[in-house]
């Protein structure tokens, strides 16, 4: 009898460890090709013991550590333009409505605008890693806070000084200071990745 | 050397089904292109190892239609990730078992 074991990888260099066998089976007209292993078969099936087996499985164990880093990898791609302008655009317009008759639609307009931004990019998202980094709520709670801290610093700072439309300014400072945290937390997040991924 | 290796498991191993196993290891959830564009390999190659994996439960496949896009999550089951860390184990334990010499046997390279 004889066993038919396939190999991980089914490259050349691979074959090569085994004897090729051809077989003249009672078949109509063609010749049966079987690789057959030269070393110790362990159980049924097919797995070989030996230095080609050890390669064989390290090749695996450095596939797998591959899969993983293009996993993070996608995970950690910077955020797409359209999500940065068009969530900015929304937390201006939310901060700037109060500054216009029309306060009610513009917050509306801007709220629909965020929140049209943060689905698509979830739903543009392909995949989602495990990996998790340690403090995310926190650094998230934190950038919310700045957010806020900026907004009312210059909302107040506008009024003192009289500017017109101190609303306005405000919503633009909060949605610059957004796209800045956001490009530095993608940064830091980035680097985590790697760092964590050694 | 001798010896069988717990955990390992034939229908994870050949490679583009290990490959299919530690991307959907390293995620909660990817869509069926992310995982067909990291392998490389077609739809309907994908499709039929996606089945094996499905056929021993060790994946769930999740078809949903947003408008007019239609998208496949995969994820693995409790019972794959358990199987491909058993496979990652096994296939750990036969490296290790590589670097021991045998009993009665010089270390290679004496």
């Amino acid at each position: 009898m004889v066993t038919k074991a396939w190999k991980w990888s089914g490259n050349a260099a691979a074959e090569s460890t085994h004897r090729r066998i051809h077989l003249d089976y009672d078949l109509p007209t063609r010749k049966d090709v079987v690789y057959f292993p030269l070393r110790k078969v362990v159980a049924t099936r097919g797995t070989t013991v030996g230095s080609t087996d050890t390669e064989d499985a390290r090749r695996a164990l450095e596939d797998i550590a591959a899969r993983r880093r293009q996993v993070d990898a996608a995970n950690a791609a910077p955020l797409p333009w359209w999500y940065l302008v068009g969530t900015a655009a929304g937390l201006w317009a939310i901060g700037a409505s109060q500054d216009f008759s029309t306060s009610a639609s513009i917050m509306a307009a801007g709220l629909v605008l965020f929140i049209a931004t943060n689905t698509g990019l979830e739903r543009s998202r392909r995949v989602r890693s495990r990996a998790r980094i340690p403090g995310v709520w926190l650094v998230a709670a934190g950038a919310i806070g700045v957010l806020l801290v900026v907004d009312i610093g210059v909302l107040i700072a506008a009024r003192l000084a009289h500017a017109p439309r101190p609303n306005t300014i405000a919503g633009a400072a909060m949605a610059l200071t957004f796209v800045a945290l956001a490009v530095c937390i993608q940064r830091i997040t980035r680097a985590r990745l790697r760092v964590g991924r050694g | 050397m001798s010896g069988v290796y717990p955990g390992f498991d034939e229908v994870i191993h050949p490679q583009p089904r290990l490959s299919i196993m530690a991307l959907l290891a390293a995620a909660d959830w990817a869509e069926f292109g992310f995982i067909r564009d990291s392998v490389g390999l077609s739809d309907s190659a994908l499709s039929k190892h996606l089945s094996t994996l499905e056929q021993a439960a060790y994946v769930t496949i999740r078809k949903t239609n947003t408008g007019r896009r239609r998208t496949t999550d995969l994820r693995l089951t409790r019972q794959g990730r358990a199987a491909f860390d058993a496979h990652v184990s096994a296939l750990q334990a036969l490296i290790a078992a590589a670097r021991t010499p045998p009993e009665g046997e010089p270390p290679p390279g004496s």
